[in-house]
Parts: structure tokens; sequence; C-alpha cells
């Protein structure tokens, strides 16, 4: 059941050892009853999950992402897992002992290219072929009936996740030894293994950036995130780092326009998920680290979506430009028409913000909110 | 776990970690005139239904017919500058959003979405048409949408009426499980939002809920969440 799985870094442990379902390699199947008996909950699970809201079924989607993997671990291992696609907008990713991979939607948005989304797939993969999960369940359940505790808690998903989170997590020679793996198997298959220390740089500023108030970064360690469950972080660079200087070759690519492309239609659900989360800070150094200097459309519209929502003193004149610069690039943008326009009418200029509004109107004839946001461009 | 599929539900986990996890519950009689949101509103109920002792803020009240898991309407009213649709112990993460007098019809349509994303913690959250309409006598934004929560896999269907009269932000919402329960009470609920009548609040709303003794129903019932009234 799902207060089995554990995040990538958490619980995969746990979840990463078992045994083999049809499709898994016969060495990853279960070997005794308890196993079997875990085995069959992650089984239940995953019945469950397919069926989920949540889950990001488009095709296109689902073959990139394995077909990452299966470039990063090599197409004979690769089959052995089936990776799912939660639409949840933090940083994670997890492993079944059946071969259940999960990927957060958030993890989609903070990756910049395909070699640093090979890095966590194949970070997961790896613990769940060392059997690093079996690992910890056993030494957890000879400490503490903490499986059973998590049984009955409440909450949701996350916080399942999280509460998990701080009763298990891998120690720090499985996360060694999986990042090294996964190092391995990425510089071998192609990809630039410098991504993996360049992601763990790319996380940490962001776990800086929202740490700025103690708030922030208690709210992500509540999430269950990636940051709640990988430690150390800088000494993890530094280590990868190290280890990738003497992998990378010529040929090597980190992927950065094939995964542009794959993300391209996902990037304003994306975008829109984080930002209603209401976390500004974050958000703001998410999308300054995906722009690394170009803005493009998307992203300044995204930018005057984040100020305006925020709505303080001088935010609605900061998204008033981001707006209007997201229309220079873009003039079929049609939702900065009306961001622009919302934006006007609540700092005075009612006339000019009516006329953006009538735009967007005109470029978006069967909007949902066509009906109220015509009202607001014609009334008093 | 079942929590937080919408506000109610979230008040009742919070009320157990607390205490018992029961609500009281009084009967709303059919086609009798009833003040709801402290006074703030009057709504007459063409058909019986129940009222919550448990509020999704110190603002608001939520009604049920067949239980808070199968249909619930709930009522805020008066919320004012600087204050959240629900109450904020919801999150321990991120605050709230906050009304602004100030506000546009899409405002407050974009500020109950993103309460909702937070408190029900889903992105799993579609806003639909978005169109103008009366609340009671009053110009106000209709809005539907549709969600899922969090480990619960069923998706349920809202549609709410907003205005802002004399500064304070006034909302009666109704939601359900997209199968069968919204279609089967959303008829008598939009009857309910025409004839609401707005009495805003003579005081400062702070002072107001402070002199303001609860008044109970003549018939309240006290029964467990799970079981509440046909």
């Amino acid at each position: 059941m799902r207060k089995l799985l554990c995040s990538l870094t958490v619980c995969t442990a746990l979840l990463s050892s078992i045994s083999a379902m049809a499709s898994a390699a016969p060495d990853h199947g279960p070997r005794d009853e308890t196993e079997r008996g875990l085995w069959q909950q992650m089984d239940e699970y995953e019945r469950e999950l397919k069926n989920s809201e949540f889950l990001m079924t488009d095709p296109a989607l689902n073959t990139y992402v394995k077909g990452v993997l299966c470039k990063a671990v090599g197409t004979e291992r690769c089959g052995s897992t089936r990776i799912y696609i939660v639409r949840t907008p933090y940083y994670n990713a997890m492993m079944a002992p059946n071969g259940m991979m999960i990927v957060w939607s958030g993890l989609l948005l903070r990756t910049r290219n395909e070699a640093e989304l090979a890095t966590v797939l194949g970070h997961e993969f790896a613990h769940f072929e060392k059997r690093h999960s079996i690992q910890m369940y056993n030494n957890i359940k000879s400490k503490t009936d903490a499986m059973t505790w998590i049984s009955v808690l409440p909450g949701g998903f996350l916080a399942q996740m999280s509460l998990m989170g701080s009763v298990m997590s891998f120690n720090r020679d499985m996360e060694r030894q999986a990042d090294l793996v996964a190092l391995d198997d990425l510089a071998r298959n192609g990809y630039d293994p410098i991504a993996a220390s360049e992601i763990w740089e790319q996380l940490r500023a962001e776990m800086d950036s929202t740490a700025q108030g103690k708030r922030m970064r208690k709210a992500m360690d509540n999430a269950g995130d990636f940051f709640s469950s990988h430690p150390n972080t800088k000494e993890r660079m530094e280590y990868l780092r190290a280890a990738a200087i003497g992998k990378r070759s010529a040929g090597q690519t980190k992927g950065v326009d094939s995964y542009r492309r794959a993300m391209a239609p996902w990037w304003p659900q994306l975008i829109n998920d984080q930002i209603k989360l209401n976390q500004f800070g974050a958000t703001e150094f998410l999308l300054d680290s995906m722009a690394r200097g170009t803005w493009t459309a998307d992203l300044l519209y995204a930018r005057g979506e984040l100020y305006r929502a925020r709505g303080k003193d001088g935010d609605f004149a900061t998204a008033i430009g981001y707006y209007k610069q997201a229309i220079s690039e873009d003039a079929n943008l049609a939702e900065s028409y009306r961001g622009l326009g919302v934006s006007l009418m609540r700092s005075g200029s009612k006339d000019e913000g009516k006329k953006a509004l009538k735009q967007y109107l005109e470029k978006r004839p069967t909007a949902d909110d066509h009906g109220i946001v015509s009202m607001m461009a014609t009334g008093s | 776990m079942k929590y937080k599929t919408h506000a109610l539900l979230a008040l009742a986990l919070l009320a157990s970690l607390a205490g018992p996890a029961f609500a009281s519950w009084a009967v709303m009689k059919s086609d009798t005139a009833v003040k709801v949101a402290k006074g703030t509103m009057t709504v007459k109920p063409t058909a019986e239904w129940n009222r919550s002792s448990l509020r999704p803020s110190r603002r608001s009240e939520a009604w049920t017919r067949d239980g808070i898991n199968l249909n619930e309407l709930t009522f805020f009213g008066a919320i004012a500058d600087g204050e959240s649709i629900l109450r904020q112990g919801y999150t321990t993460t991120e605050k709230l959003p906050r009304f602004k007098s100030d506000m546009l019809p899409t405002d407050i349509t974009e500020m109950f979405e993103a309460t909702n994303r937070m408190v029900l913690q889903s992105p799993v959250f579609k806003m639909g048409k978005v169109e103008p309409a009366k609340l009671g006598t009053h110009d106000g934004v209709r809005f539907s949408y549709s969600y899922s929560a969090q480990a619960e896999d069923i998706e349920r269907r809202g549609e709410a009426v907003a205005a802002i009269v004399e500064g304070k932000l006034y909302i009666v919402n109704f939601v359900a499980p997209s199968l069968h329960y919204f279609d089967a009470g959303i008829g008598e609920v939009r009857t309910m939002i025409d004839g609401v009548t707005i009495n805003p609040p003579k005081m400062k709303a702070t002072t107001d809920s402070k002199t303001k003794k609860k008044k109970r129903s003549s018939s309240p019932m006290t029964i467990p969440m799970s079981k509440e009234k046909m």
C-alpha cells in the first residue's frame, strides 16, 4: 500500500528491493514470505494508482520518460520497471520493490535536461537493483513496528510520505552506491555525467532560496520531498563532480533540446501548478533557473502571474511589465492579455485594462471565463 | 485516507486531533428562512438539510443532506479585507490567499482555486465556466469547477456564487461527487442562491463575532460524522 511506498530517497529502500512481477527480472523477485507480502502490497497499490485521477497518462510523455530511463540503464534492464507520472508539484521520485517507479510532475519542472532526469531515474533504479529497500525494510522491522504505525496515519499521500521519511531513509553508503552506479550508467550510455552534480547544485540553490524563511524550509520538509530525504547535498555534489570528471567523453550529451521539446506541451500546466502553491520565493527561483537568462514568453507570463497572485504593493506594476514583455515575445499568448488587463484594472488604469481584456477575449473566444471577463471589459 | 476531500472534512480532521471527531447537527427545515454564516445571509431551503457545528472558518457554516462526503453546501459571509476564505489552520505550509475588497470577479475565483489547491494538497483542480450571476439581488460571479483530493480517486464537482457587498465577500458553494450527487443537488441549491438575502454586518466584524452569542438550533443532533441524517 501507499504506506510502504518510499520516496526515491527515503523509502526507496523499502520499495526497491523485493522482486519480480511477471515483467521483472527473476533476481528482482521476492525471496521469502516477508518480501512476498510486501511485494503483494506494492502490487495492490499499483493497481490503485492506475486508476488515480492524479496520473498523467499522456502516451507521448510516458514514452519519453521511460525512454530516458532505458537509455540511461539500457533497454535490457529497464524492462523490469513501470513508470507512473503523478501530478504532484513537488520534486520527487520513488521506486517500489515490485518495479513500480513513481515520478512526481514537480521533478519534470525542475530537471533542465535529459541527463538530469536520467540521473534521478537512474538513481532510483540503482536502489531497486541493489535491493536497498528490502534491506531497509528488514532493518526497520527489527527496530520498531513502524509500518504498522504508518498504516494508521491519517492524511493524504503526501503526508504519509513525509512521515515515512521521518522514520526511514537509506543509509549514506546506499545513497552513495546508488549515486555512483547511476553515474556509471549515464556515462556509459551517452549522457554527460556532470549532470549528476549539477542537479544537486540546482537543488541546493533551490533549498537555499526557499529556506530564506524557516517556514518555507519547514514546508518543503513537510511535503516529503527530495530535500527532506537527501541530506549532505554539498558532499554529494562534490563526490559526484569528482567521479564525473574521469568519465566525461566526446559524444556524451545533456539532451537539452530534446528535453525541452518533450516538455514544451507540459510547461504551462507544470508552471501553473507550481505558481498556485503560493510559494513565491521558490517559484521565482525556479522560473529564473528555467530561464537561465533567456526569458521566453511562457516564462515571462508565468512571472507576471506570480507577482499578480501575490498582489503586494508594487506587484501589479511589476506584473504589468512582465506581461508586456511576454506579449512582445509572443503576441498570440492570450493569457498574457488577461493578466495584463486585470493587473492594469487593479492598479487603477481601468480603460487600458479593459482594452487588454478585450484583446484576450478576441484571442480566446471560447474561454471558460469569457462571460465574466466580457462583463469586466465592458462594465462601469 | 479521506480526510482532505474538502473543507469540512479537513476541519473534522483537525477536530479529531484535538478531541472526538463528532459534529453536532441541527436540522434546517424546508421552506423556513434561516440566517446563516453568523447571520450575514438569510436562505430558505426547499428541502430539509443538516447544519454541522464544525465551521470551515469563523465566518462560515456547512450544510449537508446525505453526508458531507456526498453533498456539502457552504456559506461564507462577510469575509473582510485581509482574511482568507478558510481558516489558516488547514495548511501549515503556506499562507492562504487573502481577500481584498478591490478584487475583481476573476480575482475571487483565482483566490478560491488557490485556497482549495493548498488545502486539498491537490493540483487536480480545474476551474470551469465563470460568468456573471446574482447572489440574491447582488451582482456577483458564478463559477463551476472539478477536482480530486489526494489519495481519493473520485472526482468532485462544485459550483459557487460569490459577490462583494459593501466591501465584504460572500460565497455560497456546493460540492458533491460528479457521479450522481452533483446533478441531483445543484438544482435546489441554485434556487436557494437566487433567494439569498445578504445582511451586511452593522458593526465591525471582529467586535460582532465576540459580542454575539452563539445560537443553537432547537433540535440539535449529536451524531458521528459517518452517520449523518439522510
